[in-house]
């Protein structure tokens, strides 16, 4: 057998497009093997996300018959009457107040129970589990649990007004407290799934720099605002991001608690798409909305990735 | 056994940096074949060829004698111990020994038999069952070996596989190695940083610089005549003394520095040298070589002495250039005195300045006239 | 001072606790109270009622929700735990042109959100014939951008090493990755699997669009047909059935809670 010389090409980009190598890749056959092991993925990925991307986007621009499918060209008609129209100017208001009033209260409290857990105690365990349990809770049980809670007369919150002598609120009738009402369920569903997270990003950090600022005296606010905050930062980052958009996407509370109600002040968005689409089968309409939150989101995503990461330090 | 070849190698990565040039190796049938060199110098990347773990850019590979570029590593008939032992953490020691061999459906009985034999030539039976993570480093590293003893491979390369180890159980693996080697007589190619397992351990080593073979042959050959200063630096600890120096082909004069010299006659022409002397070649004055008529007497101030045990070490500045010597004995001398000292001449190595080639080795003086050429 | 910093320690955590416990407690508490007394607003039962529970079970079929929702939750799980081994193992140890520019394309996945895709689905789902089958309610969540990135990096921390081993001792890469990565990264896959787990079991809007038949339904949309079944007056049997829907999650959770922390944290930072 004769070996010929081949020459070194200059610039090929990586090893195995070189010419000697080129026949030892295609006896390992590492190639083909890769794409067999990314096919499940692709396909359900081509299938479950990316052609339905698609899809959404097209039918955002037909107006659709009674069975939902699309019929009639309109270009952007449908979003100019979905930006005009009251009803979803008003759910996304909701959804904006309810992002506001969600997000930073969960974090904030998610975070104190984490510091919290995050001491060294006997039975700390047992605390953990407790603070991080609404994890394992359902939108549906936990939203049953708390239309018990809120209920007008035999709720629990009610009674505690009476017993203040205070008259009793209608939680999720009352238009000004329906969205309040709503929020509170959210944010004590979340609790556990944040808490978790930060209660990671703390044990994540090196020991030794607390042991160090210890000898060097600082004191417990200082330890928190000079180490733990900084060393969070990535955490908290990604706390945020994720909070923020599972804000957007809230559903179940809002079909179990209040259907939109009342007047539409807890029609937050998806609940609206759900109406659109699935009740009254205004798949263009649905759509149009769908693509408007779907921008939301990725603005929301890119934003935090331009500002965020400028404050985040990452180890 | 199975001998290696490897015939105008060469290994370039994409963006155009040559990490193996030329390279020209033959490797007998049963040899203990050491690879030595720093850290970069392209040794772990032969092995990776002769494995088939990397693909050359061009050359050829022999194994036995025949062309083996393109097989699959499993079919090079070769085993392979890695640094950092490649265990299976989550198998015990006996599956991991076992586990190339199961899946080569090798029979229940010949896989008991050698796995037997294996445990038993390196003292494995009480950890058989234990996972790596239970098992010391050392524990680990016979694991490793005995996966390599198993395969009954033809040929076995091993990279760095004492360099995790602390220093005493180094020194024992370096023979336990060495002597397996012999027992089931493999062909080894050795891949080490470490020079003293290159001196101690192969028939012959290859030492590297910058993907280019600097020397080869017998370690105590290229102790004793190293080729170019980069192989007389490497080799050998203390490194040797190595001083710029100015030959004077027409006085015979060896002028080191400003102030010392030496007048000798040499077969050389005359220029810029590189003088090489080892630190044991530098005695106290008290030594019966100064006896000698031809030896050269100097003395030099003692900057910082250690004491290694029935050996010492002395540091000492002669014309600003900074001197190693090593004494047998225990030598207690206050720094900044004077020292009489002395070396024989034949012990004196001349290398060129520009490329750093050997031009003169007293004990090698018919070879020297090939390089100066 | 210091037993003083301790007290309030354990005080400031019992009491959130409570705060954090309370709606559950309170659930339970009233699953155990019949109508009128659940009416008078009673904190504590006078006396207890268990038949709520057994009336949960007559009013909706909840034993064959339970089941729904546990296979469902299994197959979906295992399903991802398969798909995303297979795309990580591959981002990992094989070598294919792309490979970066793939990987990104997966990672961009995770910024979509489920409902951009959800009235498409719809209609593939029911094209498909997938409308009230167990297939429609799994097969599409399968595929996770998620867990290819968790379980990718778990094995990127597996020597390159051990690889090579497996390459020289003439092991493939089917063998390789089921004799050795997937055993050697039976953390991470745990952590996958109950997080995944989790999800599954609690997902409410995709199986109330898929699921019109009693006998695919899983447990969250029949907590909502007993909930819109049920009179005022019976709040004790709804807090019953919701008490059953969390039961088997909080179990999970309970077991997995060390795990998820540690898996979510290094998926979610490195």
């Amino acid at each position: 057998m004769v070996m010929e010389q081949t020459e070194i090409k200059e610039g090929a980009d990586f090893p195995a497009t070189n010419a000697r190598e080129q026949p030892i890749n295609r006896l390992f056959g590492t190639q083909p093997a890769a794409w067999l092991y990314l096919l499940p993925s692709l396909i359900l990925f081509a299938v479950f996300v990316f052609y339905p991307l698609f899809r959404t986007l097209q039918l955002s621009f037909f107006l659709s018959d009674s069975k939902g499918l699309p019929t009639v060209f309109v270009g952007f008609n449908n979003y100019a009457r979905l930006l005009s129209s009251p009803e979803f100017l008003a759910s996304a208001g909701s959804t904006l107040l309810f992002v506001l009033y969600t997000v930073p209260t969960t974090i904030i409290l998610a975070l104190i129970l984490a510091l919290l857990a995050n001491e060294k105690l006997k039975g700390i365990g047992f605390f953990r589990t407790i603070f991080s349990s609404s994890m394992g809770i359902s939108v549906a049980a936990s939203s049953v649990v708390w239309l018990f809670i809120f209920n007008p007369s035999a709720g629990i919150l009610n009674r505690l007004l009476s017993l203040l002598g205070v008259t009793g609120i209608n939680w999720l009738a009352d238009p000004n407290w329906a969205l309040f009402s709503v929020s509170l369920t959210t944010i004590w569903l979340h609790l556990g799934f944040t808490f978790l997270i930060l209660l990671g990003g703390l044990q994540n950090i090196d020991e030794h720099l607390y042991e160090n600022a210890q000898i060097e005296g600082c004191g417990y606010w200082y330890r928190l605002r000079r180490i733990t905050l900084p060393m969070l930062s990535p955490t908290l980052f990604f706390v945020i991001t994720v909070s923020m958009i599972d804000a957007f996407q809230t559903f179940g509370q809002i079909d179990l608690l209040t259907k939109g109600g009342p007047g539409n002040a807890t029609n937050l968005i998806v609940y609206s798409i759900y109406q659109k689409a699935f009740i009254n089968f205004d798949f263009g309409m649905a759509s149009a909305e769908v693509i408007v939150l779907f921008l939301c989101i990725l603005l929301i995503t890119a934003l935090q990735f331009k500002f965020g990461e400028r404050k985040v330090h990452y180890q | 056994m199975k001998s290696v070849e490897l015939i105008d190698v060469t290994k370039t990565y994409g963006n155009g940096s040559v990490i193996i040039k030329n390279l020209n190796l033959s490797i007998q049938s049963g040899e203990f074949f050491v690879l030595v060199g720093p850290s970069g110098c392209g040794k772990s990347t032969i092995l990776r060829m002769i494995a088939g773990l990397e693909g050359m850019t061009s050359g050829t590979l022999l194994i036995g004698g025949k062309p083996a570029n393109l097989l699959p590593p499993s079919k090079r008939s070769l085993s392979m111990v890695f640094q950092n032992y490649a265990l299976y953490p989550h198998l015990t020691a006996r599956e991991n020994i076992i586990f190339g061999l199961k899946a080569h459906r090798i029979g229940k009985d010949i896989v008991e038999k050698r796995l037997r034999e294996a445990a038993e030539m390196l003292n494995l039976a009480p950890c058989l069952d234990r996972k790596p993570r239970q098992l010391s480093g050392g524990q680990r590293q016979r694991i490793a070996l005995a996966r390599s003893i198993v395969s009954e491979a033809p040929i076995c390369l091993m990279d760095e596989p004492l360099s995790n180890l602390d220093a005493k159980l180094r020194a024992r693996m370096r023979s336990e190695i060495r002597r397996i080697q012999r027992k089931i007589g493999t062909t080894m190619i050795y891949v080490t940083h470490d020079q003293i397992e290159a001196m101690t351990m192969g028939d012959r080593m290859a030492v590297l610089h910058d993907g280019t073979v600097q020397q080869i042959g017998r370690p105590i050959d290229v102790y004793n005549h190293p080729d170019h200063t980069f192989v007389a630096s490497f080799i050998g600890s203390p490194q040797m003394n190595l001083m710029p120096a100015v030959y004077d082909d027409v006085q015979k004069i060896l002028r080191i520095g400003a102030s010392w010299t030496i007048t000798r006659e040499l077969p050389i022409a005359g220029g810029e040298v590189i003088l090489g002397i080892r630190p044991e070649n530098i005695h106290p004055a008290t030594h019966p070589a100064s006896a000698q008529n031809k030896a050269i007497h100097f003395s030099a101030n003692i900057i910082d002495t250690e004491i290694l045990g029935n050996e010492t070490q002395l540091t000492f500045l002669l014309d600003h250039q900074t001197w190693t010597a090593k004494w047998e004995g225990q030598w207690t001398i206050p720094d900044q005195s004077a020292q009489e000292m002395v070396i024989l001449p034949e012990n004196l190595l001349v290398f060129d300045r520009k490329d750093g080639h050997i031009l003169y080795d007293p004990k090698r003086s018919q070879k020297v006239e090939e390089v100066t050429v | 001072m210091k037993r003083i910093k301790l007290i309030s320690l354990y005080t400031v955590l019992t009491i959130l606790s409570l705060i954090l416990f309370f709606p559950m407690l309170y659930a339970l508490s009233a699953s155990f109270m019949s109508a009128q007394e659940v009416l008078l607003g009673h904190f504590f039962p006078h006396q207890l009622h268990p038949e709520n529970y057994l009336e949960a079970f007559r009013d909706v079929p909840l034993l064959r929700f339970l089941f729904n929702s546990i296979i469902i939750s299994l197959i979906v799980t295992f399903g991802v735990l398969i798909v995303s081994g297979m795309a990580a193992y591959a981002f990992v140890f094989l070598h294919f042109r792309g490979r970066r520019l793939l990987f990104i394309l997966f990672i961009s996945t995770m910024m979509i959100p489920w409902e951009t895709s959800m009235i498409p689905n719809f209609v593939t789902v029911q094209h498909l014939g997938w409308i009230n089958r167990y297939a429609g309610l799994t097969v599409p969540f399968f595929a996770s951008a998620f867990g290819t990135f968790l379980l990718r990096q778990y094995f990127k921390t597996i020597p390159e090493e051990m690889w090579e081993a497996a390459q020289i001792s003439g092991i493939g890469h089917f063998r390789f990755f089921v004799k050795v990565v997937l055993p050697v990264s039976r953390t991470s896959l745990v952590t996958l699997g109950i997080y995944t787990f989790l999800t599954t079991w609690n997902t409410y809007l995709w199986p109330l669009l898929t699921t019109t038949d009693e006998r695919v339904r899983p447990l969250q949309i029949g907590l909502r047909q007993l909930q819109s079944q049920e009179t005022v007056n019976d709040w004790g049997v709804v807090m019953a059935a919701a008490l059953i829907v969390v039961v088997p999650t909080l179990i999970v959770l309970f077991i997995g809670q060390k795990h998820l922390q540690q898996g979510l944290t290094d998926g979610a930072l490195k």
